[in-house]
């Protein structure tokens, strides 16, 4: 009852009968054909990309994690490095820094994504 | 054999066929570019440009269409959206809101019976555009309030009262 007390227009009223009457049926005249035309490529993959971000930021966490005990050891040795960086310690700092880097490329993707 | 719009979307998002996206869009191309055409107050090139941006934009985000009300009602909701930040970019919405004047009387030979439609075409251009919106999807689309209360992104009293206040506007325009 609810429901059609919701439902319009009601069946008896000349202005909804004039109403239903006076919009007929436009052609299409082509206008389905430019719009298939416009379209762009779906983004199909976005659920890939988001798989690839959040396993980047599990792994960088987990590489943190991981490093954490020697890391504090890692940045105090860093400076006195400076001028001559260990082969050792770049290595150690490499994978952390492409996890960081995919993870910030990624942000930026998204953010410029268009809607 | 005819396809259901729910298997078109299904086939969309799937294959991301473009046929099946062109059949909905033929489906739905007459009533979307009518309303539009109604909200522009009859400047049939702007709305079909709007109707086109509006079926793109449902082709980009169709994944996001979740099923739980008509396809058309979702259709309606982005052509509503596509007319709001178009009128706003051009201004419309706050000069029209405003120009909600009691009708002025009308000629007694305005409602001759040949020339109703066109007469109603006219009256309906004095309404508020949120009174359009409302008589347009409801009395002339079949939506129900609560479906037009979505596709317009309004509260279910306003579009009631908007339906209300729309037809009485329209029967004192077309009176005789």
């Amino acid at each position: 009852m609810k429901n059609e007390i919701n439902q319009t227009p009601e069946r008896n009223d000349p202005l909804d009968t004039l109403l239903r009457e006076a919009d007929g049926y436009i052609p299409d005249n082509g206008f389905t054909a430019r719009v298939v035309a416009a379209l762009p490529q779906r983004r199909r993959h976005s659920w890939i990309r988001l798989m690839v971000l959040s396993c980047g930021t599990l792994a960088s966490a987990a590489l943190a994690a991981w490093l954490l005990p020697s890391g504090s050891a890692l940045l105090a040795a860093i400076p006195r490095n400076l001028t001559a960086l260990q082969w050792q310690t770049a290595a150690m700092l490499l994978p952390i820094l492409a996890a960081l880097g995919a993870l910030c490329w990624g942000v930026f993707a998204m953010m410029n994504e268009e809607e | 054999m005819s396809f259901t719009d729910a298997d078109l979307i299904a086939r969309v998002l799937l294959h991301e066929d473009q046929n099946a996206f062109g059949e909905l869009v033929h489906r739905h191309q007459s009533p979307v570019r009518g309303f539009l055409i109604k909200m522009t107050k009859g400047d049939t090139h702007l709305a079909d440009d709007l109707a086109q941006e509006a079926f793109v934009k449902a082709w980009k985000k169709l994944g996001s269409f979740r099923g739980e009300g008509k396809f058309s009602t979702w259709l309606f909701g982005i052509a509503h959206n596509e007319w709001r930040m178009n009128a706003r970019a051009r201004k419309e919405i706050a000069l029209e809101e405003l120009d909600d004047q009691p009708p002025e009387p009308e000629q007694a030979d305005a409602a001759a019976s040949s020339h109703l439609r066109l007469d109603l075409a006219e009256a309906m251009k004095a309404l508020t555009p949120a009174e359009r919106a409302a008589i347009v999807l409801c009395c002339q689309n079949g939506l129900s309030h609560d479906e037009a209360a979505r596709a317009l992104d309004s509260p279910l009293g306003t579009v009631k009262t908007n339906v209300l206040r729309g037809k009485e506007k329209l029967r004192r325009k077309l009176a005789p």
